[in-house]
């Protein structure tokens, strides 16, 4: 059995327990321990504390990583800011034995050491790299045969590996991805902290209308925060009287589903935009 | 005024950092983590099988507080007086 440290953020555990749900399911059922990681807290966001306050931001981090090490596990991670966290303040950590010495010194005072001997994974890494496509592919009981429009997130595109398993993932429960002209586009998260409005117009708004152009079934994303954006994006474009309802969701949700558990198993009803209506009737 | 601006009044202005940047950092500093788990969501959670609240920062003041000692030692008495901490 493999076994990893289970890094939640903030964002899936408050707001989005149902992608929570569907990797706890997913990873009985693939062979996959995870153990809570008590006591962590936000990575913290890299947009955030990586800009106002590096050094917050590199101790905040260890101190997390710091956690994962005395459970002896490589961290995995269900969101692309995370991983962008943690991997990046890992590398920093690893080449620079004085940033190294310095960030023990503050972790000193909390009683804690890191020593960067773990590994940080995303969960797409998990799922292609340690348990295989062809094992995923074995318990997929329903496949979805469903037409996607990948929402991959920006920070993921910083490791190309990581783009190529989620379409590979995508394929293997029986969908089909749809390419949009604005794949490529910010979900306007970064952005959003400068000014919603501009956020909004140009990039939430001009994705819904690509994604709307593409006639798909439904939206997969990687990213907590690519799924609030988009979902808040659409519902403030049905307000405004806009006929979008394209239902998102995370991909440990289209996996679980395709391995024949039920919506309401993992939080199916808390979407805000329902997906019961693409699944035919189940 | 504060006391600077009286001595210096060409001194450009510190002000306060914008709400969307301030308040994650000040709901790290509250609660460990940028957003709340509102209690209409820990049922929720428990409906869905999983723990009322994850072992983490949502549930541990040790480790709020732990955060805090860390801010203290890394956060810039600018950023300090710019959220207003």
């Amino acid at each position: 059995m493999l076994k990893y440290s289970l890094f939640l953020g903030c964002f899936i555990p408050a707001m989005q327990p149902f992608a929570e749900a569907a990797f706890r399911k997913i990873s009985s059922i693939l062979g996959i321990e995870l153990i809570d990681i008590k006591g962590a807290s936000c990575c913290p966001v890299s947009d955030v504390f990586g800009i106002v306050s590096y050094d917050a931001w590199v101790n905040i981090a260890a101190r997390n990583m710091s956690l994962a090490e005395e459970i002896n596990g490589d961290i995995v991670v269900l969101c692309n800011g995370c991983w962008d966290t943690f991997s990046s303040v890992l590398k920093k950590l690893v080449e620079d034995d004085n940033l190294l010495n310095k960030v023990n010194n503050n972790l000193s005072l909390l009683g804690r050491k890191f020593t960067g001997k773990l590994k940080v994974k995303h969960y797409l890494e998990v799922l292609v790299e340690d348990i295989g496509l062809e094992k995923v592919q074995e318990n997929v009981k329903i496949p979805l045969n469903l037409n996607i429009a990948m929402q991959y997130g920006c920070k993921l595109y910083r490791d190309n590996r990581l783009l190529k398993y989620f379409d590979e993932l995508i394929e293997v429960i029986g969908a089909k991805k749809v390419f949009y002209d604005a794949e490529r586009l910010c979900c306007g998260y970064p952005l959003s902290l400068y000014s919603q409005d501009l956020a909004f117009s140009e990039r939430t708004k001009r994705k819904i209308d690509s994604i709307i152009k593409a006639e798909v079934d439904c939206i997969a994303v990687a990213c907590p925060a690519c799924f609030y954006y988009l979902e808040e994006g659409e519902l403030n474009l049905i307000k405004s009287g806009y006929k979008c309802n394209i239902p998102i969701l995370h991909l440990s949700e289209l996996i679980a589903l395709s391995f024949g558990f039920k919506p309401s198993e993992i939080g199916g009803s808390l979407h805000k935009i329902g997906y019961m209506n693409i699944l035919g009737g189940r | 005024m504060s006391s600077d601006e009286n001595l210096y009044p060409w001194r450009k202005r510190e002000n306060p950092l914008a709400s969307s940047i301030s308040s994650p950092i000040l709901r790290l500093i509250r609660i460990g983590h940028i957003h709340r788990l509102l209690p209409i969501m820990e049922k929720e959670r428990e409906k869905m099988g999983l723990q009322k609240l994850p072992p983490s920062a949502f549930s541990s003041k040790d480790a709020v507080s732990e955060v805090n000692i860390l801010l203290q030692y890394n956060l810039s008495d600018k950023i300090k007086r710019r959220i207003k901490l």
